[in-house]
């Protein structure tokens, strides 16, 4: 049975879900986006009753501005309030778990890489961490146009003709041709100040770290052309840092095959802790 | 506002709706406007929600095989597509 | 903020206000992801409400958001029960509140007045969906029409836009239309949003938070909705 609760982070009133196991180990869900901590298709709802079945003890939280938490939402680029006063909520809630490690997926795994060293996890999976600067162009009184989405997208299309897209979508395109024509665009790209900030922040990190990849999904794909590149050699030669890939386009492991993945790697990941 | 207009007018305020952009923005879109680079991470769900709620607000309906990567090229090949539509 | 009620022998989630106030609102969210895209929203309006003195209850529905219910079990009656059931044991209810496909369930309490945002026929969130699935297949290569999913259907739970159907849903989506539940001697309200080409009876100004992407908050629309709601229930 899933347990709810609030806690507090900077004077707000957060919310949180725990499946509770009888292992010692736990794993805390940071959502990607602005998810609910329900998830898409309440998949990670799914995920961590399935965790928890298998031992592993999970918590998800709404960050503020998300969900049924209050207070503005900042990205995640503001989230390490929220990921501090959750990793203090779910040792409260849950005293007898010795190690706590945390999973993000896509800007959450970004968040994780810059902040959670201050938090003090014992392990860290990151999954198709995100690493596309949001243009700056906002001018004076007018604040960023677009959507992280819509920008997601832009930066995509630089890469590749949108009627190429299209025919992707409709079935008309060798799909293993346009990956390898996509990392060879993407391995082009100027290293953005995020991905350099996320190249150094995982250079630094003491606890074992998985990097999990869908070796097709677009955002994966951005991410290793930096891993792969010079600035990259840092984070590379990190010996707690393993990285895992998926042949898969499916960018939240949907899917059948994708989920049991997913599952297996996060439990081998809570167990290295 | 004739028809042609008030068409045009749908078709920027669904755009409005699904992009989350500014009515300012998108009252800025001509023909050769180009969509697919502004459109949300390429979401099913998102093209889905853009066809549906054309399709209710136009009162037109759109079958799966007219659809292709031409008429979310541009601005104008959407209103187009929608113009005829309503002129069949 | 947190509090339950007992479905089918299950817990299930439910968003609350209450501080003993004599008017409470059940909240019907939209249907399916638009439930995700407008939740930050709808929490916002009902703190919102709270300012103006007034209790309120959000549900999860058998199946969404919180809720372990098997999915593919649901359909709008079981939905219509389970809301039924939560203003029982968490009531008194006073008004209802429904938005988008909400508004297909608001005969779980037929007495009861009802505030109206958007409301959305069955056909077209179906639509949507299967859309949203036949494009996806297509990406993958597959060739799915609507007519093999429909079958499909009959004999087993399909998966559209990342929820689990049965066959009964599906038809009960097909056939179910606001005006078919809301009975016209009901004291009842409707508004659209600022981005409808008509309206009835008024005007919410807010984009349509339930087409984007992704989830986002609007906190315009939370504050005119309570502020709309609070007005028709003390003009």
């Amino acid at each position: 049975m899933t347990r709810h609760f609030t806690f507090e982070c900077t004077g707000e009133t957060l919310v949180g879900s725990i499946d509770d196991a009888k292992g010692e180990r736990g794993l805390l869900i940071v959502s990607g986006g602005n998810e609910i901590r329900a998830g898409a298709f309440g998949g990670m709802a799914r995920l961590a009753r399935d965790l928890a079945a298998s031992g592993i003890t999970v918590m998800r939280y709404d960050r503020r501005g998300i969900g049924d938490s209050s207070g503005e939402n900042s990205g995640f680029e503001g989230s390490a309030d929220d990921i501090s006063a959750a990793l203090t909520a779910f040792r409260k809630q849950c005293p007898g778990l010795r190690e706590i490690a945390a999973f993000g997926n896509c800007d959450a795994a970004s968040a994780l890489a810059l902040f959670a060293g201050k938090a003090g996890f014992a392990a860290l999976a990151l999954a198709n961490p995100w690493t596309i600067e949001t243009p700056d162009n906002a001018e004076e009184g007018e604040t960023a146009a677009m959507p992280a989405s819509a920008i997601r997208s832009r930066y995509l299309a630089k890469l590749r003709d949108p009627r190429e897209l299209w025919r992707l979508v409709t079935g008309g395109v060798n799909l293993r041709k346009l990956v390898k024509g996509l990392r060879q665009a993407a391995a082009k790209q100027e290293v953005s100040g995020l991905g350099e900030r996320l190249m150094k922040a995982l250079s630094g990190q003491t606890v074992p770290v998985a990097i999990l990849i869908a070796s097709r999904d677009r955002t994966a794909l951005a991410f290793l052309s930096i891993w792969d590149s010079a600035s990259g050699e840092a984070a590379r030669t990190n010996g707690y840092i393993m990285l895992q890939q998926i042949h898969s386009a499916s960018h939240s492991f949907a899917g059948e095959d994708d989920h049991r993945w997913l599952v297996e790697q996060l439990i081998a990941v809570v167990h290295s802790c | 506002m004739n028809q042609d207009q008030q068409v045009e007018q749908v078709v920027r305020s669904v755009l409005c709706d699904i992009l989350g952009l500014g009515e300012e923005q998108v009252a800025g879109f001509d023909a050769d406007t180009e969509l697919f680079g502004a459109l949300p991470e390429l979401d099913s769900m998102a093209v889905a929600g853009l066809l549906t709620e054309m399709e209710d607000r136009l009162d037109i309906l759109i079958e799966d095989d007219e659809v292709d990567g031409e008429l979310f090229e541009n601005f104008g090949n959407l209103v187009n597509f929608a113009k005829a539509k309503l002129a069949a | 903020m947190i509090a339950s009620y007992r479905f089918a022998g299950q817990d299930e989630y439910c968003l609350r206000i209450d501080r003993g106030r004599d008017t409470r609102i059940l909240v019907i969210q939209p249907l399916f992801e638009e439930a995700n895209r407008t939740r930050h929203m709808l929490a916002e309006m009902m703190r919102a409400l709270d300012g103006h003195g007034i209790d309120s209850l959000m549900p999860d529905l058998p199946g969404r958001n919180e809720s372990a219910f098997p999915q593919h079990q649901a359909d709008l009656d079981l939905w219509r029960n389970a809301l039924a059931e939560c203003a029982e044991q968490l009531g008194p209810v006073t008004h209802i509140a429904a938005l988008r496909g909400g508004a297909l369930l608001i005969d779980c309490a037929p007495q009861l007045p009802v505030w109206r945002l958007a409301p959305a026929k069955g056909e077209q969130l179906l639509r949507t969906m299967i859309r949203a699935r036949l494009t996806a297949d297509r990406e993958a290569g597959k060739h799915v029409t609507e007519e093999m999913l429909i079958e499909a259907a009959q004999t087993g739970p399909v998966e559209l836009a990342g929820n689990l159907f049965g066959t009964a849903m599906i038809d009960g989506l097909k056939n179910a239309r606001p005006e078919d539940v809301l009975d016209i001697r009901r004291n009842s309200r409707t508004v659209r949003n600022s981005s409808e080409p008509d309206f009835v009876t008024g005007m919410i100004d807010g984009k349509a938070l339930w087409l984007r992407a992704e989830p986002e908050h609007n906190a315009v629309m939370s504050q005119a909705i309570a502020d709309d709601i609070a007005e028709w229930i003390r003009p």
